[in-house]
Formats: C-alpha cells, structure tokens, sequence
C-alpha cells in the first residue's frame, strides 16, 4: 500500500461517530417494530385458519383435566387460573425441598472433597464427577423406572422400618393424628419454644440479671420440648397405612413422579453446591487455619469457627444461582408427569391451543422466580457489607 | 504430568501420608471404617451385578432370564437403536462414517500443536471445508447413490452430536455479538442485549424449547417453517448465547482499559481491534467459565425428549418400551449415562490440559 498524497478530505456524514450511532439505533427500533408486526401479523392469519383468537379469557373458563397430585387441591372443573395456581405451587413444593436437601448434602460432600481422609476424597471426588456429567433428565428417568417397575406392589412393600412402605405406589409412611384442641396445645408450645430460642442471645444484654439468667437457662427450652413430646406421646393416634385393594390407606404418601423428581434435583444439584462450597472453602487463606490451629482449636472449631463463616461469604452468591437454576431445572418434571408449572401449561395447551399466552404465562412466572431470588441475593449481600464484610 | 507431583517425595512417603490420613486422628479411623463397611456391602454388589452374573453377547432375551445380574444382551440386541434411533436401518453405517469425520476433524483441530504451525488456520479451514460437507452428503443422501434420509430421521447419537456441536459454535458467535452490544455506547443497542440476556438467563430450557416447538409454526407463515429438529437447534443457540455472552462480559471486563486504547492508537478500527486484540485475550481467559457452559449445553440437548424428539436419550426410552423386552432397563440408562459421561468428561479434561498449556505458553510468548 502507497501513502498516498492526497489532501485531507472529512469523511462523508454518515461515517461520523455521532451520526453513525443514531443511524445504527434507529435501524435496530425499526427492525425490531418491524419483526413485531410481522410475527403478530402472521399469528393472526394462523390463528384465524384454526378459528382460534387470541386473548387472556380463557383463565377463567373451566378446565376439565385432572392433575396427578396437587398441594392446592386443584380439580376437574376449576378454572385454568387455578390450574395455573396449583402448577406454581408444585414446583415451589418440590424446589423447595430440594434446595434444602441438596444444600445438606452439597455442603457435607463439599467439605468431604477436602477431608483429610483419603477414602472420604476419593468417594466424594467420584460422587461430584459421575453425577455432574450425567444429564438430569436421565438421572430422574432412571429414579422414576426404577420405583415404578422395580419396586414391589403395596402388597409386598418394602419395609426398612415399621411404618414405612416403599412400593411402586412411592413412599407411604405413618402420620400422627392430633384432634383439634391437641393440635392448638401443640402449636402454641412450638411458638413458645421458637420464641424461648430466638430469645437466647438477646437475653444477654438484658439489665435483669434474673430474667437474664433464666432466660437463658437451658433447661427452660428442654422443659417445653419435654412438654411437647409427653402431650404428642399421650394425646396423638398413629395412623398407619394399610394395603386396601391395590393401594395403601391412611398415613401419607410422596407419589413416585415427586419422589424421582426429588431425588433428581437433590442428587444432581448437590454435586454442583458441593463445588461451591469447595471453592469457598479453599478461598479463604491458608494463614486463617494455621492461626486458628495456633491459637490451640481442634480442626471441627476450625472449620465452624473460622473457615465456614468466611466460606460463606463467598459461596452465596453462587448458591443462590444454583437455587435458581433449581426452580428452572424442576421444569424438567414434565418429562415423567409430575404437575408443575411446566407440565400444567403443556396440559392447557393441548387442551385451548392458546400457546402464545400459556408460553408468555410461564416466562412471566419464572422471570418472577428470578427476580426474587436474585432481590434476596442482594438484600444478603448488602447485610454481609454492612457487617463489614 | 511429573511437575505435578511434588519433588523428592518417594513411594515410601506418599504410602505413609495415605495412611496417616486413613488412621492419623480418631474422627478418621471412625471415617475410614464407615466408608470401608459401605464399600465392602456395595462394590461386591456391583461388580456381582455388572460383571460376574451379567450376561454378555447378543445372546437374546431368554438367556437373561435365568442370570440375576445385568443383561447386556440387551444392550447389544439394541445398541444400533440407541446410538442411530429411526435412522433408515441399512444406511446406519452413514451416520456411523459421519461421527467419524466428524470427530476425527475436531480431534484433529484440538490439537494445539497444530496452531502455531505457518498456515495453521488455512489447514484447519480446508479440513472442515472438507468434513462438514462429508458428513452432510453422508446424512441426507440424494447423491452419489445414497439414499435420501429426511432430516426428521436423524436421532440418537448423531442428532445429539449435532445439536451440541452447531449450538455450541453458532451459540459462541452469537454470545460475542451479544456481550460486546452489552457493553456498547449506543444506549439503545445496550439495552436491547441486556433485556435479551436477561430475560433468557431467567426462564428454564424447556421453555424456549416448547417457544421452538409450539410458537414458531404461529407466528411464522407456513413457508418459512422449518423442520422441528431445526427449530430445537435454533432454541439452543438461543438459549446459550445469553449463558455465553454472560462469561464473555467478565472476560471483557476484566481486560484493562489499556488494551483498549492501545488498539484505537495504533489505528485499528473497532472490529479490528475486538479481532486481534481483546477478543483472543477474552476467550483465552474465560475458557474454564465457557467449557463449563458447553458441558452444560452438551448434557442440555437431551431435554429435546420433551419435545418428542429422538435424541440419544430419546432413542434409549423408545428402546426400554419394547414388550419383549419388558422389565430391562437400568442397562440401557447405564448405557446412555456412560456415553455421556465419556463425551464430557472429555470436553472437561481437554479444557484443563488446554488451560494448563496457555498458561505455560502464554509466558514465552
């Protein structure tokens, strides 16, 4: 390439920078005005050759499906809104239990990865690789095959320990059964218990040095826990379920769909957590165990004391995603037919055809999820600076 | 792998430090004699299962009757379903030749000795000018003598293969676009990618999935409605994209501020600077963050069962179904588990060595 000679010439106009910037927006509003007319132009015409319109009325016409179980009670007849309800309540129903479990069992197997033991290393290293690179909508296939083609019938249920049948049906186990007056008596004491704990570190800075002590005598808790058990012990009924025709009546039962979605979630979410929990732990300097262990604590203090609580700050705010991600991956339910949201509107969908709205339904709920995790998320970071974190 | 382990340390050693680990403190002997009471119940188990009381060999459904451990026979009485599903039987040795190629050409271009070498990235294009074609005429037919296969055939292995593959590319160019608008001066062009990676990142898969399936055939007139397999791979391209152009933005932002200016002063415009500059520094730095991302993607592609689509996990619930062989089934998830679990464990410890060799590369350079 030859320099050339030529006198300085301003390029033209629509090279500038500034007038550039305007052209390449304006550009993008109208493409995108024009996709949206499109696609709404052509939804209309396809509609209309399927005599089907558009619009949210059909929420509040009958639905005449069943769902498989439902924490609300929905049924047959309801409206499609509460079919929606009762969609979102299962799948809060479900990711809620298993976020708790997966935390359990991520945290143990994430502080196992860094045990000293190298026996525990080995297993829990293996757990964390196999489960990770197995998809999650096989892991709750294989769970559902496996209780409903290889456990037993109700009538030969396994039974680990009296009172819990496991069989092709799921889980059924032995309820206590209160009546109402027992029932008050009860819960008013887990209040009082409640309180009598919460109680226990404010109790410290009180001036009454009496009401101070004995309100944080630990006898005081035991006592009402005490009380507790002798009136359930006296007052409740056991409920045991017995095998009647092809199923079990009485107790309470976890449906096989619940069950494998359960231990899906847990199972796989656990591995992911354990990581977390890993990287935090490693995160926090090797200084901080060495002065711990030097100012004489065993390894469990250690680890209670001083690791964990600076782990902590570290791990959540990838634990909240994979909270997330937990609510998001109970969408894969509808692959084995438990209720959730997602299996729901795929039910209405068939049924009305509305799949525009159904679908923009569905993200609205779970943008709504996100939302609201991630606002938690930052009230808890923000807790953690102002602690001076 | 011998810089790996500590110097000077010998066999005599290391046996030692096992051992203090295994019995050193009373909370370990306690751990070591749970886990070895576990293990000595559960591995034999397994290993009586899977190998001593198994049945191997296409030997047909009635030879398992009799075994108490596993039945591979079924495995090899519907191996060719699992991998090929409803690809046309006696053409199955297409699909076969073309995950060859098309494995054998990402092999080839994983190897990153290859790309210091002069032409490395001419070689490179023409081994994929080649292969991707190869696997194309293969896949369909029509010419040469083979016979045409409509694309609504293809399932099993290969459609997970290809899914993951095309997602996973068109999804990392998509990604780049996305990140570098985020972080764009034109408001409007920022707001655009921020509303989109957002409201992807906060719905699940399936979702989009179903957008793929159910929508797209409303809102687009009848001629431009393509097969479904297509519209499951626009949705992962989609979907990705957003997970992508997440990790891109960190590795945008945590390049400094004077490679940016470097590049303005020596005159490159804009997207020859993103190209020489930033963007090389960019993925070399988020690599671990987006193979994680493509290991999610890969595991990802099997949720097109949803969507009744016969993907490896798809072909492998169609296999489990059959009356005659009722009641087997923990072999064929074995199976497709395993497959999986190879493809990305792979992609995993290839990215590890891949990062390991930037970093000490990186230095020298």
């Amino acid at each position: 390439m030859t320099v050339s000679s030529e006198t300085y010439r301003a390029p033209p106009f629509w090279r500038r920078p500034a007038v550039r910037g305007v052209l390449i927006q304006a550009g993008l509003v109208l493409g995108l005005i024009g996709a949206t007319w499109f696609f709404v132009s052509n939804a209309v015409v396809n509609l209309a050759k399927n005599s089907l319109t558009m619009g949210f009325d059909f929420l509040w016409s009958n639905a005449s499906f069943e769902l498989g179980e439902s924490v609300t009670g929905f049924a047959a007849g309801d409206s499609f809104l509460d079919a929606f309800y009762a969609g979102i309540a299962n799948t809060l129903a479900v990711s809620i239990i298993s976020i708790v479990a997966a935390t359990i069992l991520g945290v143990v197997i994430g502080i196992t990865r860094l045990a000293s033991n190298p026996l525990a290393r080995l297993l829990s290293g293996g757990y964390v690789e196999l489960v990770r690179n197995i998809p999650l909508i096989l892991q709750m296939m294989f769970w559902y095959a496996l209780i409903t083609r290889s456990f037993p019938s109700p009538r030969r249920a396994l039974q680990p320990f009296e009172g819990l049948f496991l069989s092709n049906r799921g889980i059924t186990f032995s309820t206590l059964r209160l009546d109402a007056l027992h029932l008050w008596l009860v819960g008013g004491l887990a209040v009082l218990l409640l309180v009598l704990l919460l109680l226990r570190r404010p109790a410290r800075a009180l001036k009454a040095q009496q009401l101070a002590a004995f309100l944080r005598d630990p006898r005081l808790p035991l006592a009402v826990l005490a009380a507790m058990l002798v009136l359930v012990a006296f007052t409740a009924t056991l409920d045991v379920p017995k095998v009647a025709g092809f199923n079990f009546r009485g107790g309470a039962s976890i449906t096989p769909e619940f069950t494998a979605v359960f231990f899906g979630l847990t199972i796989y979410s656990a591995a992911f957590i354990a990581e977390n929990v890993r990287s935090g732990i490693l995160g926090v300097t090797r200084g901080q165990r060495e002065a711990a262990s030097a100012l004489g604590l065993r390894p469990g203090p250690v680890m209670r004391l001083v690791i964990l609580p600076q782990a902590l700050r570290v791990v959540v705010p990838p634990l909240a995603s994979q909270y997330l991600n937990i609510v998001k991956n109970s969408s894969l339910a509808v692959a084995i037919g438990y209720p959730d949201i997602m299996r729901v509107a795929t039910i209405i969908i068939s049924e009305t055809g509305k799949a525009i709205e159904v679908i923009a339904i569905i993200m609205a709920i779970y943008l709504t999820f996100s939302l609201i995790i991630s606002y938690l998320m930052n009230v808890y970071n923000r807790s953690i600076m102002a602690k001076g974190g | 792998m011998s810089a790996a382990q500590p110097r000077g340390r010998s066999l005599k050693q290391a046996a030692r430090g096992v051992f203090k680990g295994l019995f050193g403190t009373p909370t370990n002997i306690v751990l070591t004699l749970i886990i070895g009471a576990l293990l000595v119940m559960i591995v034999p188990t397994i290993f009586r299962w899977t190998i001593l009381d198994s049945v191997w060999g296409n030997v047909g459904r009635e030879a398992c009757a009799q075994a108490s451990g596993a039945c591979w026979a079924f495995i090899a009485a519907k191996a060719r379903l699992i991998v090929f599903g409803r690809y046309p039987y006696d053409d199955q040795w297409r699909a076969l030749l073309a995950m060859v190629i098309f494995l054998g050409a990402m092999a080839f271009s994983a190897d990153w000795r290859r790309w210091r070498r002069p032409h490395a990235g001419r070689t490179l294009a023409i081994v994929w000018l080649i292969a991707l074609p190869a696997c194309a005429v293969l896949m369909t037919g029509g010419v040469f003598g083979l016979r045409y296969v409509e694309i609504d055939r293809w399932s099993g292995l290969p459609l997970t293969l290809m899914l993951s593959a095309f997602g996973i590319l068109f999804a990392l160019l998509f990604s780049i676009l996305l990140a570098l608008g985020r972080q764009s001066k034109l408001p409007v062009v920022r707001w655009i990618c921020i509303a989109y990676i957002e409201l992807i990142r906060g719905v699940p898969l399936i979702s989009i999935l179903f957008m793929a399936a159910l929508m797209l055939p409303i809102i687009l007139p009848d001629e431009l409605v393509v097969s479904k397999i297509l519209r499951a791979q626009i949705a992962f391209i989609m979907f990705f994209a957003a997970y992508m152009a997440e990790v891109l933005r960190g590795g945008l932002q945590a390049i400094g501020k004077g490679q940016y200016e470097a590049a303005d002063t020596i005159g490159l415009t804009y997207w020859q600077g993103m190209r020489r500059i930033i963007l090389p520094q960019v993925l070399r730095l988020t690599i671990p963050s987006l193979v994680n991302i493509f290991i999610s993607a890969f595991k990802d592609t099997s949720l097109v069962v949803i969507i009744s689509m016969h993907d490896l996990l798809g072909t492998t619930n169609a296999a489990i179904i059959d009356p005659e062989w009722l009641g087997i089934y923990v072999e064929a998830y074995v199976f497709t588990a395993m497959i999986y679990f190879l493809f990305c464990g792979g992609i995993s410890w290839y990215s590890q060595s891949l990062e390991r060799h930037l970093k000490s590369g990186g230095a020298r350079r």
